[in-house]
């Protein structure tokens, strides 16, 4: 052991060995002063937090999005109707059934067609 | 530190005074804080927790005592919550053990064995000697303000601080 037998020289080693990362205080300050009146100083940490939480819920928030989208634009892509709702009113008023089911089934665009009332909604 | 006359901080809005607590004694509250929790996160921690605790308390602030004693015993308290949360069912020789180790792991702290059983032979001290040890060397108060912050008699305090530098002696050999 070191001959340093005096506790005051001791004690002023002890307090230099504990060190403060770089700019500590001003970082605390800065997080901690009180501005405009309007904000009351928290926890370093706890904001840290709640930007954290707050980032990994947008994030999540539009994975979900970009999931449900793709989903919607994969069906519409892939799940091409192999038969098609029609309003009944409107088909029947407007259009002329055959010529238009013709067309369709000739072209191969459909299998068949299925009209579908309003009420079997 | 010169504290501003009771009745001027008094008429100050609770920003201003918090603005003025920060400023001039944030750096004094970590020293009271770190040797008493060790490790510069513990401190941090139980830093933060002294500002809101004295934020919140600004109001009910009686102005019986100085400004930075009242935050002191803050500190302290707030320190000494934090120690006792960490201390369920634990003897005080393996928690000593467990700062110990908590010391010498912490990238903060550049201490050599020797250093580190002086750190050990202080805590070894009842807690208002080692209040006073530590008050008189981390934070470079004088005696009398200690004892203002203390609220005990500069004589006693003296007799305390002195039965405490034998008993480190004594704990490092150094007699």
């Amino acid at each position: 052991m070191k001959q340093k037998q005096n506790i005051e020289e001791l004690m002023q080693h002890l307090k230099s060995a504990y060190k403060v990362p770089e700019n500590y205080f001003e970082e605390l300050n800065s997080d901690f002063m009180y501005e405009d009146n309007k904000k009351a100083p928290s926890k370093k940490t706890f904001s840290t937090l709640s930007i954290a939480a707050s980032i990994l819920l947008i994030f999540g928030l539009s994975l979900y999005w970009f999931a449900k989208k793709d989903e919607i634009s994969l069906q519409d892509k892939y799940e091409s109707p192999t038969h098609v709702s029609v309003n009944e009113d409107a088909f029947f008023n407007d259009i002329d059934e055959e010529i238009i089911e013709d067309y369709i089934v000739e072209n191969g665009l459909i299998d068949e067609i299925y009209i579908e009332s309003e009420t079997n909604n | 530190m010169v504290e501003p006359g009771i009745q001027a901080f008094k008429q100050w809005d609770k920003g201003k005074k918090m603005n003025w607590i920060m400023k001039n004694y944030s750096k004094d509250l970590y020293w009271v804080i770190r040797p008493i929790v060790k490790t510069h996160e513990n401190a941090d921690d139980v830093l933060q927790n002294t500002l809101i605790k004295a934020y919140k308390s600004l109001d009910s602030f009686k102005y019986n005592s100085k400004i930075f004693s009242w935050l002191y015993r803050i500190a302290v308290n707030e320190s000494l919550n934090f120690l006792k949360k960490n201390a369920k069912h634990k003897t005080n020789e393996c928690l000593n053990e467990e700062w110990i180790v908590a010391l010498r792991n912490d990238p903060y702290f550049e201490g050599d064995e020797i250093l580190l059983q002086l750190e050990k032979a202080i805590t070894t001290l009842p807690p208002r000697q080692q209040e006073i040890f530590r008050l008189k060397y981390f934070s470079d108060k004088t005696f009398g303000e200690i004892a203002d912050i203390l609220g005990v008699s500069t004589g006693s305090l003296k007799a305390s601080y002195h039965l405490a530098v034998k008993k480190i002696k004594n704990e490092l050999n150094l007699l």
